[in-house]
């Protein structure tokens, strides 16, 4: 599955990602994809023993233009 | 005295760190909900967090039974042990001794998090700007949060 299917076919699959950058606010914007999953209890325990991960719905990166690396 | 400024494009959502007590944090996805009383986070962060809900002891006739409490939900009553987490963060914004509810809320949302009243409260202002597609999130100053615990606890 490449970005463009993820965004386009699967808007409600859950994606555990890494933060590469945040804004001036601290907040993500550029995510390194670890693991995706249809329920968010899927990509939570994929990622289990991962450091500061963090969940969104791949719906968000299509409709706030974040930048996710696969 | 912290000023937190997220842009947001329809709905007012953010990311939060939610801090465990067994040190882990938790980025997640957030929606400011004024009208929500309580913060509510996924059932499955809460344990991972190290947050099991306790066993609160009340006395019904001779009986103990736990502490559930009976939560109104739009989709209706729902039972559940609260949990007070240690912190919630927000950039350099931080707020301690959360009072929240682990639940789930419904996946298609697309969001993992409510930030109702018991965290909102914390806060100096919350300001939700739709002319410049703006959350302003502004917290107390240190000398502030003590004159407020003390009129608090004056009443």
């Amino acid at each position: 599955m490449d970005l463009k299917e993820l965004r386009e076919k699967y808007p409600n699959l859950w994606v555990a990602a890494r933060v590469l950058k945040r804004d001036e606010n601290g907040q993500p914007i550029d995510f390194e994809m670890l693991c995706v999953g249809p329920h968010r209890l899927a990509v939570r325990e994929k990622t289990l023993n991962e450091q500061d991960v963090c969940f969104l719905c791949a719906k968000d990166v299509i409709q706030e233009g974040w930048l996710l690396i696969l | 005295m912290t000023k937190i400024v997220i842009p947001f494009k329809d709905i007012p959502t953010l990311f939060v760190k939610v801090v465990g007590k067994n040190g882990k944090q938790r980025e997640l996805r957030a929606v400011i909900d004024p009208a929500a009383q309580y913060v509510i986070i996924p059932k499955v962060d809460a344990l991972h967090l190290g947050y099991e809900p306790g066993f609160r002891e009340t006395l019904v006739g001779l009986s103990e039974e736990f502490g559930m409490m009976l939560a109104y939900t739009i989709a209706g009553p729902i039972e559940v042990l609260d949990i007070m987490i240690n912190e919630i963060r927000v950039a350099d914004l931080v707020v301690k001794d959360v009072l929240a509810l682990p639940h789930d809320i419904p996946m298609e949302t697309g969001v993992d998090v409510i930030l109702g009243h018991t965290f909102l409260s914390k806060l100096k202002a919350v300001v939700i700007d739709y002319e410049k597609k703006q959350l302003i999130l502004e917290d107390y100053t240190q000398q502030q949060t003590e004159s407020k615990e003390k009129s608090e606890d004056r009443v």
